[in-house]
């Protein structure tokens, strides 16, 4: 099944992106990960990743806040789209959800 | 799951349509939720979702809600719940910027004179009646 990526908005250089997700199970229940989701993003082409630090923070069941911070410290840019990817696994059931985002 | 930029006092546009894991439009076994979150993940505000067009549409909720004195610039999450045996829920994201205010527009205004000052009263989004006097 092709997916495409959600986007959750532009976010200013120097700023934190901010959204929830919801991770659920094949019933699309909301369902917590077997462990907290982890998250990856990458460049404008999408080839290479990044190091910023992706936090992840459980708020209720199934439902988890990322966030990240846009700094040119992390490499971020003016400009930029991003993609960023949040993987977990549920029942051992490997996941993935991705989210775009632009840098202004 | 991005539903833009909005200013203090603006009213945010929340739907939701209710359907099964398979897709299908159906009433809810209750009333479904929105919940919101600050960026902290915070939650700010429950909102019970009223039953939209109900004889034209099935499992249609939703309702402007008044960004007011809960909410300062940054950004928000909305995480709707609703049920149909199990729980389902999904999410949207939007950031308040700069602007507006937690009163909302004004709605209404009238002006008067008196011999001592003019009066400007006013009535806004979120109800409140306010005047104003000049000379102070």
């Amino acid at each position: 099944m092709q997916q495409t990526a959600s986007y959750v908005g532009p976010v200013k250089l120097g700023n934190t992106l901010y959204f929830v997700i919801v991770t659920t199970n094949t019933s699309d229940v909301p369902t917590d990960g077997d462990s907290t989701p982890t998250g990856t993003v990458y460049d404008a082409t999408v080839a290479n990743a990044m190091a910023a630090t992706v936090t992840i923070t459980k708020i209720a069941t199934g439902t988890y806040s990322v966030a990240v911070d846009v700094t040119t410290g992390n490499n971020f840019a003016a400009g930029e789209g991003h993609t960023l990817a949040v993987a977990y696994a549920i029942s051992s059931s490997n996941r993935k959800q991705a989210f775009r985002f632009t840098v202004t | 799951m991005w539903i833009g930029q909005f200013q203090l006092g603006d009213f945010l546009s929340l739907r939701l349509q209710c359907e099964t894991s398979a897709g299908v439009p159906t009433v809810p076994d209750d009333t479904p939720t929105a919940k919101i979150y600050d960026a902290t993940g915070t939650l700010i505000e429950t909102i019970n979702l009223p039953v939209l067009e109900p004889n034209r549409s099935t499992g249609w909720f939703g309702k402007a809600h008044r960004l007011g004195s809960s909410y300062s610039t940054g950004r928000y999450a909305i995480r709707y719940t609703f049920a149909i045996t199990s729980t389902f829920g999904k999410v949207e994201c939007f950031e308040i910027v700069d602007g507006g205010s937690t009163t909302g527009a004004v709605i209404g205004m009238t002006y008067y004179e008196r011999p001592h000052a003019r009066f400007v009263v006013y009535a806004t989004d979120d109800g409140s009646i306010t005047a104003g006097k000049n000379p102070r």
